[in-house]
Order: structure tokens, then C-alpha cells, then sequence
């Protein structure tokens, strides 16, 4: 289990992590999600013990560690540019942490072997790294903290490198392996995508302070800042105020738009201001009434773009107000020639969809 | 691959004739003199300019020149301590300027290239300077301490290239893998940047290895290096064994590089290259072992000389005898004497001073006064040499040999007789005279021709100057150090030339013959002079007993060509030696012959009126 309590690293005026407090237990993938100095890389290595904690602690299965020095730390980190040894050979390189804990010899092999194997770098131990793809450095560079069998594993972006393909396929690896070690992993990524189909929990940051820490789904559904909201896939905001509210069901006033209704919510204050927020993907767009259980408000197309698998409308709203809207090509003719820009349509969405977030 | 897809540029930038011609003169103009340098060293013959054969003689008598031996051994001993030292240095320097951001950075960065920027001949005074002031003895450590200080800085640069490519996380990585400081230094960090260490040490070596002009400052007793030697050995003319040697240096040295070059590309180092490296480090540890550092001897003698001016043999005997350790360093000159016993620490316990120089020495209080009680063997110097005009005490120096300037000419293009100073102004010989370069010795030719005894007359002086302006078109050259190469390629047909010099010739071929003018010759006497700081001063007094013996009196004469004012060593000389004019002149009276003097203040307008001459 490690625990960071209030946790701090400035440099000079520049809190890059402030007060930063989280548990995380035994054998969980966690993730640190945020954009480039949101402090994300800088917890990893206060943790990695590669930079001085200004203030707090850190603890590891309950020892204060926040003084170690990084050789005497049971983590072991996967770094961004993996790191290699050049001078040393695949198999050198994974059995590096082994040797210098003076392993027995046959250990070592054994252990190696293992974690080859595990890797799928068997008929590679001879190599040297300057040999090897990208996709087959990560994985040595993965062997090679694996080996060691630390308490944690850290990831510092560990498939920004990589191409979108190979990524894909590492990440599906990385995921089954974690199930099989049941190491602890402390992932560190910019990529939402990354996150959310890797991580038991995410973290996600900004500007040095956790904004939300919750389970993948959670995070998505249930934003509980603006900032996750938007940083998390794309979402349409809307400032309203709340009209009426009881269990279960609450009236929202978009002014110039009209009111919407939101279900499944707690009861709310009302004639408070906040913002209400909807997927892009959660709207659709039609020519049909909506029904009972569904918002409807006015809109004219002003962009379509053809995405692929999706195609993306920016539609108009009363008061010059812009929001997008994703349609699934799954009736091609249907999203792609049926609307055209310049319509007049309506904007229909579940009253289910949506959340509330407190300004 | 890579080199089919560059393709030149259409606009043929770089592509002129001219361009191309001119860098290939560049490099011919580069190269030809090493060529011939290299190809001249297997010449059979004794003079540098003509060809005679193949022959490794020169290398042979190269290597068994003890002398030659104990220079490089110093210069391999100064070149590996300082590598090793610089390298260390540097390795940190470089690991400090690249990794961490600190006050004063930049300045650090720039002060590493004042030794790069700056002459060697201000850092070698400046040096020198220092350790005179420190007090700090010159000898190997003061040279390697020198050489550290220009080498390190270039060490430092190409070491930081290697560090400043190494990403940081390497090291991360190796902590982060359980490994301390000093194992992430060992196992991950210089095995990366080996290829800069080992390429800035052999940077180090090489310099270290041809260094002359920082060396010449700061070497003491028991410090001369190759270079250092190979100077020395000009005084007797550029001769095939210099060749022999600076071959064996330009091989060395290229090697050195092209090691440093293939190192600085390659990546890896392979495992053979490492055995190599551990062969080195434990030559190192030898030469360190068997090196003058730690050979402790309680008795010493330090002895400064020209080369080849003192038996090596007697030396060994001396040493068997005493037990006390003789180290000798090589001097090229009177005035290089004077500079270095005027700096006050050079240690040295027995100099060889010309007459002259011996006079400006005791002026400066540079002597000791010898103690002749201690030399028994004294009695047997010639009386006419104990008290001579330059010292009339007799207090100051011993007698050691003596030799004159004369003339020497090649008969076959010479007609006899050659009795007289004139036939230097001869103009049928036009363009193949030749004169020494050095104002006593031209002036006192001129006063002779005139009928002078040379003296402090600014009238008699102006006179000399002016025959010796007339003489100037008729002249090949001034020349002091290649008179007998001149001789043997016949560029020159008759030169005036000094006693040993004309020995050599003379023996070496009939056709050269001694020219003796019936005017009179100028005399010098080399002598030897205790300096008044000598470390060991009663070990130079035994030393100069020891050679004023008359039988090693007899064999040093036999060996060096040199008459020496000793009448009971004449008598062990084989007959031909001692009937040879050029070695024992016939003189009647030694009162009257005239030596080279100290002119003092008068010297001042000798120098003048030599300059009127040389740029007339």
C-alpha cells in the first residue's frame, strides 16, 4: 500500500504538486491522468525518490520512505524513453537490478527467464538495445523493472512513444500483465484513452492538485469538475439555473434555450447557478419530436465533419452559443446526407444523460 | 546506401578545380617533409641530404644509446601519470559542467579554454614562476604537474561531448535498479562515455609525448623527456639517428591517433579492446615501479651537460664505485646554463660553463667555490690552466676541456694552403663559405684578418664590421648547428668550424682537411663549475676527482675527441689521437692563447655591430 500524505514539491514560487493526499492499495493499476506540468511526472518521481520532497510524506506498506535514497526504495520505475543500457545487452540489461542486489547466479537466470518469457522477448537476450524496435525497448525496459519484483511498478508514459497501432496492442499487454504479477502500478499518461482502459482508478490533475480521483466510468460520467469534464473526451456545457428540484428529478433553465430536465439526481438548491453538461455522443440529431423521456431544444448545423466511424456536427444555439454533437455512422445516409448545414433541427437527448456541476 | 542518395549539389558549390588543387598542395606541403623525414632515417649515409642505401644503422645506434633509453622512459613515465591524471580530472570536470547547473558555470566553462587559447612559451614561464615561488622542486613531478594543466582542459572538452549525449535517465535507471552512486558510475556511466575518456587520454598522451616548450620550463634534475633530448642532440647537426627517432615519434603518435579517432566513433568497446586496456594500466604500474620516484638513494649527483661531452662509461664506473646515483640532463647552451641556475632551482651539482660564461656566472655569485683540498687528483692539471684571466683566483672552476675554432675545407675543390683567415674573403669560393653563427666567434676572425687582438676599441670594432659586410656576398650562410651535413653534401666547400666538429669531419673522409691559420685562433675552455646552490656538493668534488684521474682523463678524451689540460692523461693516449691538430693544437706557449672573455658593458656594442652585420 503507498500513501502519499500532503505531499508538496515546489521550485521556488511554483507549487508543481500541492498537498497532494491519495492511498493506493495493494496490486491496483492507478492512473495519473493531466496534461503536460499538471505535477503528474513529479509525484512519480518524488515516489521514484528521484526528486526531494518539499513538503509531506511518503509511505510504503506503512515505512515512511519520503528520505530514501532511490536505491534503497522497493520501486522500480518504466521510464519514458525507456532508459536502455546501451552498453549492456538485453538479458544484461534485465538482470542489472538482480546483480547488483548480488542474486545467486542461478536465480538470476531463473528470474530473467521468467520475465522473458512473460514479455515475449525470448530470442531477443542476446541483442542490444540500439537493435530493437520501439515496442521490444519497452518491453525490456518493462522485464527489467518486473524482474526485481518491486512493491510498485511506475510508468512514466510509457507508450507516448510508440505508434498509434503498436500502442494499442502494448496497452492490451501491459493490462494482462498486471493481472498476472499483481504488482502495484503507478501509470503516468497524458492519454485519456490510455487511461480509462487500463486503470482500476484515475487521478486526474491539474496544476499541482488531484481534481477528481475516482473509478474510469465515474470520471467520465460523473465529472465532478469542469476541468475533468472537459478533459475527460468532449462535453457541452451550458450555464443554467435551477429552476426546481426534488428526488430524483431536477428542472434546469438554460436561458435564451428553454428549460431541460435532468433525472437520477440528488435533490438540488434551487435558483442556484451551475452548469449543466451533456456528451456530444449522448445527443442526437432529429426532425422528429422527442419523447416523453427526452430534452429537445432548437439548433441550426452549422459544421459536419466525417470522422470515420462517427461524424461530428457543430450545431448553433440560440444567443450564438456553439455546441457539437457526435452521430455513430451506423445509417451512413442518415447522419452524413440527411442534414445538411445551414437546417434548422432538433437537439434530442435522454433526461437521463447529463450531470451537474457545481460552479 | 546512404551514400548513393547524397548526391552533389547542382549549384557546384565545393567542386571547383581550384578548390580541390589547393587543398591537395595543402596537404603535400603537409606530409612531404615526414615523407622524407621517415625515408631519410634508413639512409646508410651520415649526412641527411645525400642517398647511400637501406640501412637500419641509425635505428641501431638509437637503440643502444643508453641516454636515448632514459628519455623516453621519462617521457613515457610523465605522458602516462599525467594521461591518468588529466583523464581523472577531466572525467569529473565534465561530469560536473554537464549535469549540474551551479554559480559560476559559465566562468568555469571559459577558463578551460585559457590553456587551449594561450602560448605554451607565457604557460611555461608562468609555471615556472609559480613553482619557484612555491618552492616546489622541478624535477618529473613538476613537469607532470605541468603537463596535467595543459592536457586536462582538451580531456575535459572531449569527455563532456561523450557525458552532455548520455541521457540522464541512464543513471535514474541504475538507481532506480538498486545500484549506488559509485556502481552506477562504474557500471552505467563510463562504460557509455569510455569512448571520450579513452579518446581524451590518448589526446592527453600525445600532447603530453611531443610537448617541448612547457617541459624546457619546468623539467629539473632527472626530468629530460624525449623532445628535450632530441634538442640536444641538434648541437651535433641534424643527423640520420634524429630522423630515426622523429620517425619512431610520428609512427607513435599517429597510432595514438587514429586509436582516438576509431574509439570516438565506435559505440561499443569490444572485449579485447578491454584486455588491451587492462595490458596498458599494468605497463603503467610497472614503469611506476621501476621508475626514479621510488628508486630512494641517499647519495646523488646531478650532473648538467651537453650530450655527448662526458663518457657514459665513466659515469657507470662512478656510480659502481660510490654508490652514489649520477643523473644527467642534457644543456644546449651557455646561456640556457645561466637561465637555469639564475631560476635557483635547478638542483644540478656540476655544470659545464664555457670561459667566458664562468666569468658572468661568478659575477652573479651563481658559483661555489671548489674545494681543491678535496680534489687530490687536481695536481695533475696543467699548470697554465689553474688561474686563467677569466678566474684568477682558481677558486671557481676546474679545467675540463678545451678546443679551438678554425677552418675546415674539402681538398677537392679547396687549393692549399689553407693558412690564413683570407681565404674567406676569396672570391673564387663565392657562395661556398660559410661562417659560425655567433658574434664572438665571427668578430674574432675579423680582427684577426686585420691584425687585431680582439678588445673593447669601438674603432677596431666598426673595422671588423665592416670587412665582414664585404665578406657577406661570398657567404652561403651563418650556421652553427648543420656545418657538417653543409660539408658532406659539398654545399659548402670550406667553413670556418670549431675543433670537435672538425675532428669528426676529417676522420670521417680524407678529402676534408684542416685549414689552421697562421693569424692565431680563438680558444674556448669548458670547465667545471660547482653552482652555489649544488645539493651535493661534495659529491662533485669526488666526481671531479674521480675524472682527473689520468687514466679516466685518457679514456674521456678517446671517447669525446676533446683535448683536456691534463699532461699525465697524454701520456695513455694512443699516438694518433694526440699527434691529430684538430684535437691537441700545437701550442708553444698556453699563456698567450686567446679565449673567448666576457666583454661586460662592451658587450652591448658587439651586438650592435653584429646586428649592422646581419641585416646589412
Amino acid at each position: 500500500m503507498l500513501e502519499l500524505k500532503n505531499l508538496s514539491k515546489f521550485y521556488g514560487n511554483v507549487k508543481a504538486v500541492n498537498q497532494v493526499n491519495l492511498t493506493i492499495s495493494k496490486g491496483e493499476f492507478f492512473c495519473l491522468l493531466g496534461p503536460s506540468g499538471c505535477g503528474k511526472t513529479t509525484i512519480l518521481r518524488m515516489v521514484a525518490g528521484f526528486e526531494k520532497v518539499t513538503e509531506g510524506n511518503i509511505y510504503l506498506e506503512g515505512k515512511d520512505i519520503t528520505n530514501d535514497a532511490p536505491n534503497n526504495r522497493d520501486v522500480n520505475t518504466v521510464f519514458q524513453n525507456y532508459a536502455l543500457f546501451p552498453n549492456l545487452s538485453v538479458w544484461e540489461n534485465i538482470a542489472y537490478g538482480l546483480k547488483i542486489r548480488k542474486i545467486t547466479k542461478d536465480e538470476c537466470n531463473r528470474r530473467v527467464e521468467d520475465v522473458v518469457r512473460l514479455t515475449g522477448l525470448s530470442g531477443f537476450e542476446k541483442r542490444m538495445p540500439s537493435k530493437l524496435s520501439g515496442g521490444q525497448q519497452q518491453r525490456v525496459a518493462l522485464a527489467r523493472a518486473l524482474v526485481n519484483r518491486p512493491s510498485i511498478l511506475l510508468l512514466d508514459e510509457p507508450l507516448s512513444a510508440l505508434d498509434k497501432k503498436i500502442a494499442e496492442q502494448t496497452r492490451n499487454e501491459l493490462s494482462e500483465l498486471q493481472r498476472k504479477v499483481g504488482i502495484t502500478f503507478i501509470f503516468v499518461t497524458h492519454n485519456q484513452t490510455e487511461a480509462l482502459a487500463l486503470a482500476d482508478r484515475i487521478a486526474v490533475m491539474k496544476d499541482g492538485i488531484i481534481e477528481h480521483c475516482d473509478q474510469p466510468k465515474e470520471i467520465y460520467e460523473k465529472p465532478r469538475t469542469h476541468f475533468v469534464a472537459d478533459f475527460i473526451g468532449s462535453m457541452n456545457f451550458f450555464e443554467c439555473t435551477i429552476k426546481a428540484s426534488e428526488d430524483k428529478a431536477t428542472l434546469l433553465e438554460i436561458p435564451e434555450i428553454g428549460d431541460v430536465i435532468l433525472t437520477g439526481q440528488n435533490k438540488q438548491e434551487a435558483g442556484k447557478t451551475v452548469q449543466f453538461c451533456v456528451r456530444p455522443e449522448r445527443m442526437k440529431i432529429s426532425m422528429l419530436q422527442p419523447a416523453e423521456y427526452e430534452n429537445c431544444i432548437k439548433g441550426v448545423i452549422r459544421q459536419k465533419t466525417y470522422l470515420g466511424e462517427i461524424t461530428k456536427f457543430v450545431v448553433e444555439l440560440a444567443g450564438n452559443r456553439q455546441i457539437s454533437i457526435m452521430a455513430q455512422n451506423y445509417l451512413l445516409k442518415l447522419s452524413n446526407e440527411f442534414y445538411d448545414i445551414g437546417e434548422e433541427v432538433n437537439i434530442i437527448w435522454s433526461k437521463t444523460s447529463g450531470e451537474i456541476i457545481h460552479v | 546506401m546512404a551514400g548513393n542518395l547524397s548526391r552533389n549539389n547542382d549549384l557546384g558549390i565545393g567542386q571547383s578545380k581550384w578548390l580541390k588543387f589547393i587543398t591537395w598542395f595543402g596537404i603535400a606541403f603537409l606530409l612531404l617533409p615526414l615523407i622524407i623525414l621517415i625515408v631519410y632515417s634508413f639512409n646508410e649515409s651520415r649526412t641527411v641530404t645525400r642517398w647511400e642505401g637501406f640501412s637500419f644503422r641509425w635505428y641501431k645506434a638509437l637503440f643502444s644509446d643508453v641516454s636515448i633509453w632514459l628519455a623516453i622512459k621519462n617521457s613515457l613515465t610523465i605522458a602516462i601519470v599525467s594521461t591518468l591524471v588529466s583523464v581523472s580530472l577531466g572525467t569529473m570536470a565534465a561530469m560536473l559542467i554537464a549535469r549540474y547547473s551551479f554559480k559560476g558555470k559559465k566562468l568555469l566553462q571559459n577558463i578551460l579554454y585559457i590553456p587551449v587559447i594561450l602560448p605554451d612559451i607565457i604557460f611555461g614561464v608562468a609555471l615556472l614562476s609559480l613553482f619557484i615561488l612555491i618552492k616546489f622542486p622541478l624535477g618529473i613531478i613538476s613537469v607532470i604537474c605541468a603537463h596535467v594543466t595543459f592536457s586536462f582542459p582538451f580531456a575535459t572538452m572531449v569527455i563532456m561531448g561523450k557525458v552532455i549525449n548520455l541521457p540522464e535517465s541512464l543513471s535514474e535507471a541504475s538507481l532506480d535498479l538498486g545500484a549506488s552512486r559509485w556502481q552506477t558510475f562504474v557500471k552505467v556511466i563510463l562504460p557509455n562515455i569510455a569512448p571520450g575518456v579513452i579518446s581524451g587520454a590518448l589526446f592527453a598522451f600525445s600532447m603530453s609525448i611531443d610537448d617541448f616548450v612547457i617541459t624546457f620550463f619546468t623539467a629539473g634534475v632527472g626530468a629530460s623527456t624525449l623532445p628535450l633530448k632530441i634538442y640536444s642532440l641538434i648541437k651535433h647537426g641534424i643527423t640520420p639517428s634524429l630522423n630515426a627517432i622523429s620517425t619512431i615519434l610520428i609512427v607513435f603518435t599517429v597510432v595514438v591517433l587514429l586509436m582516438a579517432n576509431f574509439l570516438q566513433k565506435t559505440k561499443k568497446i569490444s572485449r579485447s579492446f578491454k584486455i588491451a586496456l587492462g595490458t596498458f594500466f599494468l605497463i603503467i604500474v610497472g614503469l611506476l615501479v621501476v621508475s626514479p620516484f621510488f628508486t630512494k638513494s641517499s647519495e646523488r649527483l646531478n650532473i648538467y651537460n651537453y650530450s655527448n661531452y662526458l663518457d657514459p662509461e665513466l659515469i657507470k664506473k662512478f656510480s659502481n664505485e660510490t654508490g652514489i646515483k649520477v643523473t644527467l640532463d642534457y644543456v644546449n647552451d651557455n646561456d640556457e646554463m645561466l637561465a637555469k641556475l639564475q631560476m635557483g632551482v635547478a638542483g644540478y651539482d656540476i655544470i659545464f660553463p664555457t670561459a667566458f660564461m664562468v666569468e658572468i656566472m661568478k659575477k652573479q655569485n651563481l658559483l661555489a667555490p671548489i674545494c681543491i683540498d678535496s680534489i687530490p687528483n687536481y695536481k695533475y692539471i696543467t699548470p697554465g690552466f689553474r688561474k686563467m684571466s677569466f678566474d684568477t683566483t682558481g677558486r671557481y672552476y676546474v679545467p675540463y676541456a678545451y678546443g679551438y675554432t678554425g677552418m675546415v675545407y674539402n681538398s677537392n675543390y679547396i687549393e692549399g694552403p689553407v693558412d690564413s683567415w683570407d681565404i674567406l674573403w676569396d672570391e673564387r669560393y663565392k657562395g661556398k663559405i660559410m661562417m659560425i653563427n655567433e658574434m664572438r666567434e665571427v668578430f674574432f676572425v675579423a680582427s684577426k684578418r686585420l691584425g687585431f687582438k680582439m678588445d673593447t676599441s669601438l674603432s677596431k670594432l666598426n673595422m671588423a664590421r665592416d670587412i665582414l659586410i664585404e665578406q657577406k656576398p661570398l657567404l652561403k650562410k651563418y650556421e652553427s648547428n648543420a656545418i657538417g651535413d653543409l660539408m658532406a653534401s659539398e654545399e659548402v666547400w670550406i667553413a670556418q668550424d670549431w675543433s670537435g666538429s672538425i675532428t669528426r669531419l676529417t676522420s670521417s673522409d680524407p678529402k676534408f682537411k684542416l685549414g689552421y691559420p697562421k693569424e692565431g685562433v680563438l680558444f674556448f675552455i669548458d670547465n667545471m663549475c660547482i653552482p652555489a646552490n649544488a645539493p651535493n656538493k661534495g659529491n662533485a668534488e669526488r666526481f671531479i676527482n674521480f675524472l682527473l684521474d689520468p687514466a679516466h682523463s685518457a679514456q674521456n678524451i678517446n671517447c669525446i675527441m676533446y683535448a683536456m689540460p691534463n699532461d699525465s692523461a697524454k701520456k695513455l693516449i694512443p699516438a694518433e689521437i694526440l699527434n691529430n691538430p684538430t684535437v691537441f693544437p700545437k701550442i708553444k706557449n698556453f699563456d698567450s692563447i686567446e679565449i673567448a672573455r666576457d666583454f661586460g658593458e662592451f658587450n652591448r656594442e658587439l651586438t650592435r655591430a653584429w646586428m649592422e652585420v646581419k641585416v646589412h
